[in-house]
């Protein structure tokens, strides 16, 4: 049983992990500000960079903690929400940089212009 | 991601916007521009060799251009190029110090300087009517005389003197229509004899005494034959002129108070005559040339008035004016035609059967016949005389001859381009040789280690000469293959005299020149001019192995009815492919954008009937152009009338002449301009190869304009009729501006707008979805400069993200007139400080880089603007996000830049046109200024951002690679020696 619970305290440790991060990635991206540069790209590229690599070794991180007497789906699940979380929050950084294309002038931008069907030339007679 | 280009781009505008774009180094000067200067087709010439030193010719030029040559290497030692209307009517030297000019229709006199051309004097000479003028520099053999040099302009005779300039007398003749042919000082006498016509049978001979221009004299006879142009001068009193049927030669004897007739017919002089005869201007004594269709005849006089013929000669020939060697000998050179060669005759006027000089010279250069032959002379070391020949060729180039051998020739046809295209050079063929690369291995090397001593600041003021050295001499920019980056290209320009030239674009030598047969008199054509150089054959995908070839478009005569001419040139080999005369004439050469299999582009061509011709004519042609037969339309712009005419095409022409390949007009549309107030003076359309990269214009706060893109826009500029002279001629109440923007397909007017009070000439470029023009403003007394911008109004709901993304928006279907897309205009003005003498804009391969306004200022220098300049967007408080869009804040005139002059310190005489030519480099225009002088030059609007630049160094870089990796290593050793010692301890 104080195994169980020793487990279980870790696995809490588990929940608060995310949740540190993401109250230090919001911190950071605070810090960056709202312009493109180096730093600004750099942290909201990490941001949107850990919760993923999280959610794709979420089996791995409570692969020590696999036990039948445990029900691991709840803080798995509140795992990927927290990650997930990060997730948006790297993803609204990256609207608010202004490099989502979330604007028609977005998708435009290289469109080149239409064909014409007709064609005409001429001007002055030449002398 | 737009957002992050976006600032890119800002942050790169800022920078631009700190360092003007295009200013250079003094060192980089010459390395990416070449500057050749002309002065063009020879006029008249005269020699200043008596004194010992550097011996001169002086010339004057049909483009206008007085210069002074160095009769060793015929370099410019000074030259002035006179303004456009003031064309020279002749030149001499007085006093042995001041070249004589005289200008304007015999208006303006000058004297320059000898040896450093400043201007010493300038007399404005006023008279009553026009009429041929005359300079007239007495050689007096005592130089203590009052040196008065005689001119005939304006209807008078003038006096002035050559030391200051003043008029010392005047004399106007009391019959008005009195038209002088030769004024006659003998040496040392007071008495000027002024000998000319009244009307077409009266002959007049005024003395005039040459102290104070008082008329002493008046003695007029007629003859019932009249007379018709030319005068000979034969001796101090004999006159020879031609009948008005020029069939009857006249001797005319006038010095002893009592003018007589003599006739002589040519028939009976010459055998065989017919037609009509021509006296060939020369100064000669007791001798004169008269020109019939099949021969030249020389006849000379004895002092009895004898006429008889002494030679004839059946080439084509041209003679010098007679030049006095010594006492009281006079020579003059004579130059016929051989078959590869020329041959000089120098012989002595008394004696025609012996001959001072004979020669003959090999030309190994198409240059055709020769045009004018100037002679000097000059005394060997044993004593004897020598002569040597300055001739002016068909082809407008300028030689020296002496001793039988050509000591120096110059182009001076390419002082006057009329038509410029450009071709790329061969591909690089595969297999360059190892030994080549081993045998600069080393000097490679040794170039960039200077290059890094120039880098870390090691390098001395030799090293320094030495870099800029290699880059100006740099063997890289003028091989004859095409590179990489499409730097590389063949200049393809026509020039007046009917030759073409290939110049090569890296250091504007000539690669080839073709004096175009088909441009030459012949008895099919009697004066054929050239019009314009277009690319034929640009092969790139099917046609790989053949060579590109160019169309050379003429017309027999200068009028527009007459018939055309076609020749076709290969670009790398610079021969004629074959030539041919239509039989229609040409109005309108229309490049249409269709080739076929051979990559031959179609040509219309529109005749002044209002037919369309199709080029090339084969089957397979008309097929291409059968399937766009609806939809291609031309207009033409007639100014006199006042109308703008839209044509569609019929399918078969009327008349005669009607083959597959002729097409007949309907018209379509007309614009009609009241020609009371409005008359047409600039027309200005897209260059129909313009790349635009998208159609979208991202504004501020990411919203999106559409641009309206058309290439049949057309821009018209009209002036109230009274403003169409020079700024000045009209109030600013009588004046007004109106320009449009007009759809050529439908004839529908797209924007309108009037400038009160302003003034042309326009000067207009019109690109993309925009127009600058350049006109005066007479309210403001200032030049200014307008901006239009047309934005496509029916594409502008296109707004919807998800819209886009599906691709359910109307963004790429094709855009016809028809469907009338509503448009909204925006246009600014801002004041300019210059005039312009043309416009251009930079033009890149595909449209991506911005643009650059390049005008050609009234100094002949090239500006060069960023089009962000004018921007109808601009205003004197933008917005934050404006600012970031790059928006400058409005200011009421356009800056002037010094750095931003293209053509730095150099300037480009007589300044005509400006052609942009875009690199294969995306970030690169090749920018070609054409005038009296030849300029050349590579722009890059937006900096080089996608190359690195051309002084790079890759020794550095190597270097430091190699440095960092030996650092790498050093350390990993000693910090394992360092391991190694802790794990002993």
């Amino acid at each position: 049983m104080l195994k169980l619970t020793g487990k279980l305290r870790k696995l809490g440790k588990w929940h608060k992990h995310p949740f540190k991060n993401l109250l230090m990635m919001g911190f950071m991206m605070w810090m960056a500000g709202n312009t493109v540069h180096l730093f600004s790209i750099g942290i909201t590229f990490s941001a949107l960079w850990q919760p993923i690599g999280a959610l794709q070794g979420v089996g791995k991180v409570f692969e020590p903690y696999k036990d039948s007497k445990v029900d691991l789906l709840v803080p798995k699940l509140v795992f990927i929400a927290l990650n997930l979380g990060g997730l948006a929050l790297g993803i609204w950084k990256l609207n608010t940089l202004g490099l989502l294309p979330t604007h028609a002038s977005d998708w435009v931008s290289s469109l080149p212009p239409a064909k014409e069907v007709e064609y005409s030339r001429g001007g002055f007679p030449l002398l | 991601m737009a957002m992050a280009i976006r600032s890119l781009l800002i942050f790169l505008c800022i920078q631009s916007i700190a360092v003007p774009t295009f200013s250079l180094y003094e060192d980089q000067a010459g390395l990416m521009d070449w500057h050749q200067k002309y002065i063009g087709k020879v006029k008249h010439a005269v020699f200043q060799t008596q004194k010992t030193g550097r011996k001169r010719v002086l010339v004057s030029t049909e483009e206008n251009v007085i210069a002074s040559l160095d009769l060793r290497h015929g370099e410019i030692f000074w030259r002035h190029v006179l303004g456009t209307d003031d064309a020279i009517d002749g030149i001499d030297i007085a006093m042995g110090k001041y070249l004589i000019t005289l200008s304007s229709e015999g208006s303006i006199l000058r004297a320059w300087n000898l040896p450093d051309g400043q201007m010493w004097w300038e007399s404005f000479l006023q008279g009553s009517s026009d009429s041929k003028s005359f300079l007239f520099v007495p050689t007096s053999s005592k130089v203590d005389k009052d040196n008065t040099i005689l001119v005939f302009g304006k209807g008078s005779l003038h006096a002035v003197s050559s030391i200051h300039g003043d008029i010392v007398w005047k004399v106007d003749f009391p019959d008005e229509s009195f038209e002088v042919q030769e004024v006659i000082q003998h040496h040392d006498s007071n008495i000027i004899y002024v000998v000319g016509f009244v009307g077409s049978s009266h002959f007049d001979v005024y003395q005039i005494n040459a102290k104070n221009g008082e008329l002493l004299k008046h003695d007029s006879a007629a003859f019932d034959g009249g007379f018709s142009g030319e005068v000979s001068l034969v001796s101090k009193a004999k006159l020879v002129v031609l009948d008005a049927a020029r069939s009857t030669l006249l001797t005319i004897s006038f010095q002893k108070g009592e003018i007589s007739f003599q006739k002589t017919y040519i028939s009976d002089l010459v055998k065989g005559f017919s037609g009509i005869a021509m006296i060939l201007p020369s100064k000669l004594t007791g001798l004169f040339a008269v020109k019939t269709i099949t021969a030249t005849t020389f006849i000379s006089m004895s002092s009895e008035g004898q006429l008889e013929v002494v030679d004839k000669i059946n080439h084509a020939t041209v003679i010098s004016d007679a030049l006095s060697f010594s006492e009281d000998r006079q020579a003059f050179a004579l130059v016929q035609h051989g078959d590869s060669d020329i041959h000089l005759n120098v012989k002595q006027n008394h004696d025609w059967s012996s001959d001072l000089l004979k020669e003959r010279i090999k030309l190994n250069q198409q240059r055709g016949f020769v045009h004018r032959v100037f002679m000097n002379n000059y005394v060997r070391t044993d004593k004897s005389h020598g002569f040597r020949a300055l001739i002016v060729m068909e082809d407008h180039s300028l030689l020296l001859l002496q001793q039988g051998e050509i000591v120096w020739s110059r182009e001076d046809g390419l002082a006057s381009i009329i038509g410029v295209t450009t071709s790329e050079l061969p591909v690089e063929k595969e297999g360059v040789s190892v030994a080549k690369v081993e045998q600069n291995l080393f000097e490679w090397l040794k170039e960039h280690m200077l290059k890094v001593k120039g880098a870390l600041m090691l390098a001395s003021a030799e090293d320094l000469a030495a870099i800029q050295g290699m880059g100006l001499r740099s063997s890289e920019k003028s091989k004859m293959t095409r590179d990489h980056n499409g730097f590389r290209k063949l200049l393809i320009v026509l020039t007046n005299s009917g030759k073409l030239f290939a110049l090569h674009t890296g250091d504007g030598r000539i690669v080839w020149s073709l004096l175009l047969n088909s441009l030459r008199q012949s008895e099919a054509c009697e004066n054929p001019t050239g019009i314009n150089v277009y690319q034929w054959q640009v092969p790139h995908h099917h046609a790989m192995d053949e060579n590109p070839s160019v169309l050379v478009v003429g017309r027999c005569k200068p009028s527009s009815d007459a018939l055309g001419i076609f020749s076709f040139v290969d670009t790398y080999t610079g021969k004629e492919l074959k030539s041919f005369g239509l039989d229609h004439s040409i109005a309108q050469v229309i490049q249409l954008p269709f080739t076929d299999s051979t990559e031959q582009h179609l040509h219309l061509l529109i005749d002044t009937s209002g037919q369309a011709h199709l080029y090339p004519r084969t089957p397979e042609a008309v097929s291409i152009f059968q399937l766009e037969f609806s939809n291609i339309y031309w207009y033409s712009v007639e100014a006199d009338n006042g109308v703008i005419k839209g044509h569609g095409l019929k399918s078969n022409c009327d008349g005669e002449v009607a083959n597959n390949y002729c097409f007949g007009a309907r018209e379509v549309w007309s614009i009609v301009f009241p020609l009371e107030t409005e008359k047409i003076i600039t027309t200005i359309t897209r260059k129909s190869n313009e790349v635009v990269h998208t159609q979208a214009k991202v504004v501020a706060d990411q919203d999106v304009m559409y641009k309206y893109i058309s290439k049949n826009l057309l821009f018209v500029a009209t002036v109230s009729p009274k403003a169409s002279g020079d700024i000045g001629s009209a109030t600013p109440e009588e004046s007004h501006l109106v320009v449009y923007v007009v759809d050529t397909v439908t004839g529908r007017i797209l924007h309108r707008m009037n400038h009160h009070g302003s003034q042309g000439p326009v000067h207009a470029v019109f690109s993309e979805n925009w127009i600058v023009y350049h006109h005066f403003n007479l309210r403001a007394h200032r030049y200014e400069m307008t901006v239009i911008e047309i934005y496509d109004q029916s594409r502008a709901d296109n707004k919807d993200v998800w819209k886009i993304v599906l691709g359910k928006h109307n963004l790429t279907s094709p855009m016809s007139s028809y469907s009338r897309p509503g448009v909204t205009t925006k246009s600014q003005s801002y004041y300019f400080t210059q005039s312009v003498k043309a416009i251009s804009v930079t033009s890149t391969a595909k449209g991506i880089t911005s643009k650059h306004l390049l005008i050609g200022t009234i100094g002949d220098q090239v500006l060069a603007m960023d089009k962000r300049f004018f921007d109808p967007r601009r205003s004197v408080n933008p917005t934050q996000s404006e600012k970031e869009e790059g928006i400058l804040p409005l200011t009421d005139s356009l800056p002037i830049i010094p750095q931003s002059y293209v053509t730095h310190a150099l300037k480009v005489e007589g300044l005509r046109g400006i052609v942009t030519v875009p690199a294969k480099l995306e970030s690169a225009t090749l920018v070609f200024t054409h005038g009296v002088d030849l300029f050349f030059t590579r722009l890059a609007p937006s900096r080089t951002y996608d190359s690195l630049t051309e002084d790079f160094s890759y020794a550095l870089l190597l270097i430091t690679i190699v440095a960092l990796l030996v650092a790498i290593f050093v350390t990993w050793v000693l910090s394992e020696k360092k391991d190694l010692s802790d794990k002993w301890r």
